[in-house]
């Protein structure tokens, strides 16, 4: 190694183990003055680097698991309760999911939290959409539209799809909810800014939220008709 | 649970700061770089048991927090190409002298005009501290693409830091 290959290996990684680098960087006075300013540099760089990650990061990161660790060991420590527990959970909750009001509610929710998502400047590409619903055994046969935003999110019952499409009209957010069954076909209902619907699919349920009703009306048949389940 | 939470602290739940640092590079956005750390530890979790090596956890959950990038929000980050423009704690960088903060910022302001093939590797590098072999995995390039683009990114910083530096001292 001369002076030139030393002085490249000290841009590439000046914290590498060769040991004719580090013979070089003790025994050659211009390397070894190269050493000393490359390791300038890189303090410089690392504090450039190094910003100040959020003190309470790790905390809201954590919690999450946290709470679902809370739960196991609440199950845990009352077996036998549980059961019992379970069970009446599970009727509860499949009484409340059935009980006219409580998925619109869910939906009404949903939107006022989840109005500000991140918008793709361009469509996302039909293969990318095509992976998130290929999770859900549900196939994309056709173009859904400009589809801004997509992603996995929770729906009553389990996990479902999150999408934003961008129409000539404006936005108009959907959720398919493989989970969730309805108790009739349709469901009109209201948001508190926008008109919505729910509709049954042959696997679980979609919903529609735009601004006009026309919108709803324009978007339903092309989901139901390019969404194929496996 | 209890055994699968305690691995998982175990094995990346000291990495939050790191990756944080490396979600805000790539975001240049605060919020969306909590998102983007938020949405990586979702993801590690749900897919802990997939993770066979656990040498390799640190390495995994960067790649992670990478394809997340890709799949979530690299489209919509606004172009940001100017220091004035970030959202970041300036606080860690009031008790330096003046001189070290000038540097620092000029350096920040290089790292922003860096083209992604170039700071992507830096940051694994110095962020994650990665070796040119581990980088070279996450970004499936050989380790030499990997030394060409480190050469070329730390060779354009330097250049902006001396040139800048100079003009700083005869102002």
């Amino acid at each position: 190694m001369n002076y030139f290959e030393f002085r490249q290996q000290l841009l590439k990684d000046s914290f590498t183990k060769d040991e004719e680098f580090h013979r070089l960087r003790k025994e050659d006075l211009r390397c070894a003055k190269a050493y000393k300013e490359a390791m300038a540099f890189e303090k410089t760089l690392k504090k450039a680097l190094n910003i100040k990650a959020p003190d309470n990061l790790k905390d809201s990161i954590v919690l999450r698991q946290t709470t679902q660790h809370t739960l196991t060991r609440s199950f845990r420590n009352y077996a036998i309760a549980a059961t019992v527990l379970i069970s009446f959970v599970i009727v509860s909750a499949t009484w409340y999911l059935q009980k006219p009001g409580s998925i619109e509610q869910f939906i009404i929710e949903s939107v006022a939290l989840e109005s500000n998502v991140p918008l793709s400047e361009n469509s996302i590409s039909l293969n990318k959409i095509k992976l998130v619903f290929a999770e859900f055994e549900t196939e994309v046969n056709g173009d859904l539209g400009e589809v801004r935003f997509i992603h996995d999110c929770h729906t009553p019952g389990g996990t479902g799809v999150h999408m934003v499409v961008s129409t000539d009209a404006g936005l108009v957010t959907i959720y398919y909810m493989p989970k969730t069954t309805l108790s009739k076909d349709r469901i009109d209902f209201e948001t508190a800014n926008e008109k919505a619907i729910l509709v049954a699919m042959e696997r679980g349920s979609i919903a529609i939220i735009a601004d006009t009703r026309q919108q709803l009306a324009a978007i339903e048949p092309t989901l139901k008709n390019n969404l194929v389940f496996l | 649970m209890k055994q699968k939470e305690r691995k998982f602290d175990a094995l990346i739940g000291h990495l939050s700061d790191d990756l944080y640092r490396f979600a805000f590079w790539l975001c240049k956005n605060d919020a969306l770089a909590k998102d983007l750390v938020q949405e990586t530890y979702l993801r590690a979790w749900r897919a802990l048991d997939s993770l066979k090596n656990e040498k390799a956890a640190k390495s995994w959950i960067f790649t992670i927090l990478r394809r997340e990038f890709a799949r979530l929000f690299e489209r919509k980050v606004p172009p940001i190409s100017s220091l004035d423009d970030l959202d970041f704690d300036i606080e860690e960088t009031k008790s330096i002298g003046p001189d070290d903060k000038m540097e620092i910022d000029i350096v920040r302001d290089a790292i922003m005009q860096l083209d992604k093939k170039y700071s992507e590797p830096l940051m694994l590098q110095v962020v994650g501290g990665f070796s040119c072999d581990e980088i070279a995995q996450q970004l499936a390039i050989s380790k030499s693409a990997v030394m060409t683009q480190l050469f070329r990114a730390r060779s354009k910083l330097q250049t902006v830091l001396t040139k800048e530096s100079k003009i700083g001292k005869v102002i």
